[in-house]
């Protein structure tokens, strides 16, 4: 009687290690996104554009204001001309801009692994058309490597990188 | 264990016929990163759908987790399961699909290999 008690017991356990162990892989083994927060420390409202290289001519994503909610619009490229503003991708001063990426490392696809963000004025943007703004140079550029990340990482939250107008990464 | 949307990293996993199970604030919170995590996962749904329980648990579950696992960070983002899953969800969410605004969702349909694969998995005689 009990030599059957202990069979079951370890046919118990077995099932409960199992179990532990599938549920330790899934856990182990799923999704994840991380992100970090370019804070606009100027007082101009600002776009910023991130880039997969050294030029603003590989500017893709727009970043949309940290926090914000999606409401289906989003700043888009029109042609030559002005860029479709929306209110998502406005960084009002003293707000922060959010960088995210799902399955990979901040810049995966940056050859030297570097971040470029393209930091343009509110006012340029609704005034000029994006080729001007790219010809004219009517932007800061800031540049952002994983060890300006380390630096201001905490256990808790996401990093925050601070841009004022000085740190355009030009010594990076 | 799934992480936070507002810390150092979140995750999401997604069972089919049971649900998708994300980090805090991943689904509450509606902000676009976290609704891009959304969309993906749906995508893993979609598959299911699509080919059925006996495929997707004998070959998309098991390599999917396998690469989230064992192969590098670096190339997770652009495994078949994961970028046929962004093409599907692409598909299924059309404009607003937030996969090309936020980075690391690149979308492909599958390879004609692996959609042998799936098809020959969920034939009965091989399960």
């Amino acid at each position: 009687m009990y030599f059957c008690k202990v069979i079951n017991f370890t046919k118990r356990m077995k099932r409960i290690l199992v179990i532990l162990g599938l549920v330790s892989v899934i856990v182990v083994s799923c999704d994840y996104g991380h992100s970090f927060y370019i804070a606009n420390k100027t007082t101009d409202t600002i776009i910023i554009v991130s880039a997969n290289y050294n030029s603003i001519d590989s500017a893709i994503y727009f970043l949309p204001r940290g926090g914000s909610k999606y409401d289906s619009t989003w700043t888009e490229f029109n042609g030559k001309g002005k860029l479709e503003l929306s209110e998502i991708n406005l960084i009002p001063s003293d707000s922060t801009a959010c960088y995210a990426v799902f399955n990979a490392p901040f810049f995966y696809d940056s050859q030297d692994q570097k971040g470029y963000f393209y930091i343009i004025k509110l006012e340029n943007a609704k005034k000029y058309t994006w080729g001007e703004i790219c010809r004219d140079t009517l932007y800061n550029k800031l540049v952002i490597t994983q060890e300006m990340i380390e630096q201001v990482k905490t256990q808790e939250s996401s990093p925050v990188i601070q841009w004022n107008n000085r740190n355009d990464g030009s010594d990076v | 264990m799934l992480g936070d949307i507002n810390g150092t990293k979140y995750g999401g996993i997604t069972i089919p016929e049971r649900g998708i199970i994300v980090g805090k604030g991943v689904f509450t919170s509606q902000i676009p990163e976290g609704t891009a995590m959304m969309q993906h996962e749906y995508g893993h749904i979609l598959q299911y759908l699509k080919v059925g329980p006996k495929a997707y648990y004998s070959i998309i579950a098991p390599e999917s987790l396998a690469s989230a696992t064992f192969t590098s960070v670096k190339s997770h983002h652009s495994f078949w399961t994961e970028t046929w899953a962004n093409y599907l969800s692409k598909g299924y969410f059309g404009l607003k699909w937030l996969g090309n605004k936020i980075k690391g969702y690149p979308a492909n349909n599958i390879s004609d290999l692996n959609l042998l694969r799936l098809r020959i998995a969920s034939i009965p005689l091989f399960y």
